[in-house]
């Protein structure tokens, strides 16, 4: 009996030292209570099948355990919070934009899943409203069916979702469209797909960085170089979108895929926000502002003091 | 994350941790007994190593539906001191949660033909 205590110590030493500590001696004493049953019921056939089952058993266990620490040193401990505001502004009579954020519970072991999404109904067209809010839910009822299917990409879901609500847009509301900027976060990978001109920003270590790109006209005249890109006149330009969700059968939507690094944050909102209040402001009041919530009030309550020509939306996510 | 928990988020719960938690349903149990609580529970269908068992102890306690006791000698067995656990009033919501879910499932229409082979 000695020996098979000394033969699964040996065994032990296949899991990580800190486990080792904690369970060892644990493991040691069941494993001796088992062998104890074994012979005594099945004498030394017993102890030989029990023996078969054990190293099968710390095989792959200790493969789990050695798994289960690098995802907890590596992801599973992000800490995400958010907050989000959506707001008429100043100008328009009614709110166009719809905004969601939304947590999808995760078996224990895998990474939380958050979905953050920004859509921004077509001005100047009828029911921009109902269509942003249409997109919207498509979109999140898509996310929500898709991740009870395991091993779900998120970009490819993002990007199937979006075209879902492409679809049901048009035939809804065929007069109408939205821009929409929907985001996954999972652990520290963020999953972006994108298209018209809501934006996807982030923001580390005192950099405010765009990660979209407008599909308007007025960002393809700067990329032409027929507009300046800072021009604060750009703002008053009627910004005619080529691309947007709910107007072409088949929509091409951007996406993007970041790791986020540990208190970083990113930064959806509508041209709402980034067309009355410029990059440097908007990186002041988050970096001044280490509660999501607080920063997404106070970027709106700004774009309002601006004149707030247009419907203002801002999601602030906090990647701990 | 902030979340107030609910019980259905925990869910699935693997095999090995339900049973965990059924046998600790009874009453504080220490690792051994568990072992044999579920071997019981499942008429010699789950045969508990300790691999399994303390790497499913580790993540019930972790996720705070199992509570460790204290450290004593089991008087029917011998004079070494064991681990003794109990389910917290959150794991018995959780137990309580799969097993309602297990039940619905059995109760469906296609599980029965599943069952009675048609």
């Amino acid at each position: 009996m000695v020996w098979f205590a000394r033969l699964y110590a040996l065994c032990l030493r296949l899991y990580p030292a800190h486990y080792r500590r904690e369970y060892g001696s644990l493991m040691l004493q069941a494993a001796r209570d088992l062998c104890r049953d074994a012979y005594r019921t099945s004498g030394f056939g017993g102890l030989a099948f029990l023996w078969a089952r054990i190293l099968a058993d710390t095989i792959t266990t200790a493969a789990a355990v050695h798994r289960d620490q690098y995802q907890e040193e590596t992801g599973r401990m992000t800490n995400i919070t958010f907050g989000q505001l959506t707001d008429t502004g100043v100008l328009r009579p009614i709110n166009e934009d719809s905004v969601l954020s939304r947590f999808y519970p995760r078996p224990t072991g895998d990474d939380q899943l958050g979905l953050f999404i920004v859509a921004d109904g077509l001005g100047g067209h009828p029911d921009g409203n109902k269509a942003s809010k249409l997109a919207v839910n498509v979109i999140s009822d898509y996310v929500a069916k898709q991740l009870e299917t395991a091993h779900a990409q998120p970009l490819d879901v993002l990007v199937a979702a979006l075209q879902a609500a492409n679809t049901t847009v048009r035939v809804e509301y065929p007069e109408s469209g939205a821009a929409v900027t929907a985001v996954i976060l999972q652990g520290r990978t963020a999953s972006i797909a994108q298209v018209g001109d809501t934006r996807a920003y982030l923001v580390i270590a005192d950099e405010l960085q765009q990660l979209t790109t407008d599909h308007s006209v007025v960002q393809r005249l700067i990329d032409l170089g027929k507009l300046e890109p800072d021009d604060p006149a750009n703002a008053d330009r009627l910004n005619i979108l080529y691309r947007s969700l709910g107007h072409e059968e088949a929509l091409e939507v951007d996406t993007y895929t970041y790791t986020l690094p540990a208190d970083s944050r990113l930064l959806l909102c509508s041209d709402g926000l980034w067309g009355m209040v410029e990059a440097p402001r908007i990186l002041d009041i988050i970096n001044s502002e280490s509660n999501p919530q607080e920063a997404c009030d106070k970027l709106v309550a700004l774009a309002n003091h601006r004149g707030g020509k247009d419907n203002i939306t801002a999601i602030v996510v906090n990647v701990g | 994350m902030n979340s107030t928990q609910q019980p259905e988020q925990m869910l699935p719960l693997t095999p090995a941790c339900f049973h965990i938690m059924l046998a600790l349903a009874d009453g504080e149990r220490h690792g051994y007994a568990i072992m044999q609580s579920v071997e019981q529970l499942t008429e010699g269908q789950m045969k508990l190593v300790p691999g399994t068992l303390y790497r499913s102890i580790k993540k019930l306690l972790d996720d705070g539906l199992i509570t460790e006791v204290d450290e004593r000698p089991d008087p029917e067995l011998d004079d070494e001191r064991r681990r003794y656990y109990k389910l917290t009033e959150f794991g018995q919501r959780v137990a309580a949660a799969e097993v309602r879910r297990l039940a619905h499932l059995v109760n469906m229409q296609q599980a029965k033909k599943l069952i009675e082979g048609t």
